[in-house]
């Protein structure tokens, strides 16, 4: 495996910040299908890209420490990129963790790592908030991501608060007609027929956001978006964080090889 | 300016990089953000620790990325443990596990150049000694070396008198009738790539006075100078120690010119 740690100063969160990504520390074999280790390289190669987010009170870690993923993402081939997120409904005043996100971190990672800016090869995933929190950044930019997951997110992110933070003031905001309105953004763009991420969805049947997942479920369902469900036996755990990263890689349109770009 | 610590190959080698980024305030080359964005291709120090060291020697001993940031020199530290970067017999291949896999990992996944004039690679003691002994063994792919406070003359004085009190060195240098004039002893390395008509790096060759290794490095300066290297020397009030690299990496920087 290739495990970095990355820090580097933010200009929307203030201050120095710590990411994880892994980059695929082997290559393919095109005619065994095997892996061998790196021992070449071509300038011109890119990767696709997932922008991996961790659940509230987490940090960057959270996926590379608790998470049987390093294997996957070998065989996928893909740069996985994960920020530390402190806040996931834009409501503090010293850091905008949704303009760093959305903005920042793929023009940094960018030039510093070969990742396609194509959208058809940039992904985003989360748990948890996470997941709501990936929601937020690929409908607010439609044109930077093909598809976009969730597990066990508040994806209903009202109804959410209503039921879990009423009173609290890290969630005293505004969310109807917002860029946090991932069920009215939805519908937006579906009136407008923009090109909507693919969206993948996942809860286990014992976990307490359910009624959160299956209300934005039925809301996309009803607006006949290119919408994916998946539900398990399972809690709010890494037990199921663990399949559902998996199911959502074999989901995802990976190229499974570095590739060069037409026109590169 | 980002700093990066990897966690990659097999045998683990752990590595400490750091990428410099545009600075408004001392826009390098006097760019703009998207002309300097633009180009993605930034020379490269790899920078090597001494004995009893690992990556991040470097960083925590030295102002190292400030003075990255001021030569907008992107700088790569792999650890290497004890094994003076040379490859053991029948064990670990270290170099060959820095300069080749490390080497295109690097180069696959980091905004640095492969071209011969944006490639250094230098070192602190045993790191002088494997800074050096890259150079020479792959002088196609460095344009300049630095050694400060070079442990040059361990093989040598190995072969010579099988002292090995400091590090033990049996499993580095096992064929010890034949160590002096192997690649290994680099006073004799470094004439025989100055006579095959390869293209010989620039060399920067420092050390402390009151270091112990003082007279070897003075040594080597003779060798190579004679052997046709452009050589550049310099030497201060110093034993072995950081204070000395910390000034001479800056040093070293500065006289690459970039």
């Amino acid at each position: 495996m290739a495990y970095v740690r990355l820090t580097f100063g933010s200009k929307f969160l203030r201050g120095q910040e710590d990411i994880s990504v892994f980059l695929p520390s082997a290559l393919p074999v095109a005619e065994t299908g095997k892996m061998k280790k790196i021992d070449s390289y071509d300038k011109r190669e890119k990767y696709q890209v997932l922008w991996l987010m961790h659940g509230g009170g987490d940090d960057h870690t959270a996926w590379p420490m608790d998470a049987m993923i390093q294997r996957a993402c070998n065989t996928a081939q893909l740069i996985v990129v994960m920020p530390t997120l402190r806040d996931f409904v834009s409501n503090r005043p010293d850091m905008d963790t949704f303009a760093y996100v959305a903005k920042e971190l793929p023009a940094f990672i960018g030039r510093l790592f070969p990742i396609s800016r194509r959208r058809e090869d940039n992904f985003i995933a989360g748990l948890s908030y996470g997941g709501y929190f990936s929601y937020r950044v690929a409908l607010n930019y439609p044109q930077n991501y093909a598809c976009v997951g969730s597990f066990s997110s508040p994806v209903d992110v009202q109804m959410d608060i209503n039921r879990m933070h009423k009173g609290q003031p890290r969630f005293d905001v505004p969310i109807a007609g917002t860029d946090r309105d991932v069920l009215g953004m939805a519908a937006d763009l579906k009136a407008r027929g923009a090109d909507i991420p693919r969206m993948f969805q996942t809860v286990g049947t014992e976990d307490f956001t359910w009624d959160f997942n299956v209300s934005a479920r039925n809301h996309f369902r009803a607006l006949k978006l290119d919408h994916t469900w998946t539900e398990r036996p399972g809690a709010h755990n890494f037990d199921y964080w663990d399949v559902a990263l998996k199911q959502y890689l074999d989901w995802l349109p990976l190229k499974r090889a570095p590739f060069i770009e037409e026109g590169e | 300016m980002a700093r990066l610590q990897f966690y990659v190959g097999q045998p683990l080698v752990s590595v400490d990089a750091i990428i410099p980024e545009y600075d408004e305030r001392n826009p390098q080359g006097g760019l703009t953000r998207a002309q300097y964005e633009a180009n993605r291709s930034l020379p490269v120090l790899f920078l090597l620790h001494g004995a009893f060291g690992n990556s991040a020697d470097w960083l925590r001993h030295t102002r190292i990325e400030m003075f990255a940031q001021e030569h907008n020199m992107a700088v790569v530290c792999p650890s290497a443990q004890n094994s003076f970067y040379t490859d053991w017999p029948g064990s670990i291949a270290w170099e060959k596990e820095i300069m080749e896999n490390l080497w295109a990992f690097a180069q696959r996944y980091l905004p640095i150049s492969d071209k011969r004039e944006d490639c250094y690679v230098a070192g602190l003691s045993m790191g002088g000694y494997g800074a050096l002994k890259f150079a020479l063994d792959y002088p196609e792919r460095f344009c300049a070396v630095g050694s400060f406070s070079g442990a040059l003359n361990v093989p040598n004085r190995y072969a010579q008198t099988g002292d090995d009190s400091f590090l033990p060195l049996g499993h580095i240098f096992p064929d010890r009738e034949n160590l002096s004039g192997s690649p290994q002893d680099l006073y004799a390395w470094s004439q025989t790539l100055a006579r095959s008509g390869k293209p010989l790096p620039k060399v920067y060759l420092s050390c402390g006075t009151r270091d112990g290794l003082y007279d070897a490095n003075t040594q080597m300066r003779a060798v190579l100078e004679t052997a046709g290297y452009d050589v550049t020397w310099d030497e201060g009030d110093f034993e072995h120690e950081w204070r000395f690299w910390d000034e001479q990496v800056e040093k070293f920087l500065k006289w690459t010119g970039r």
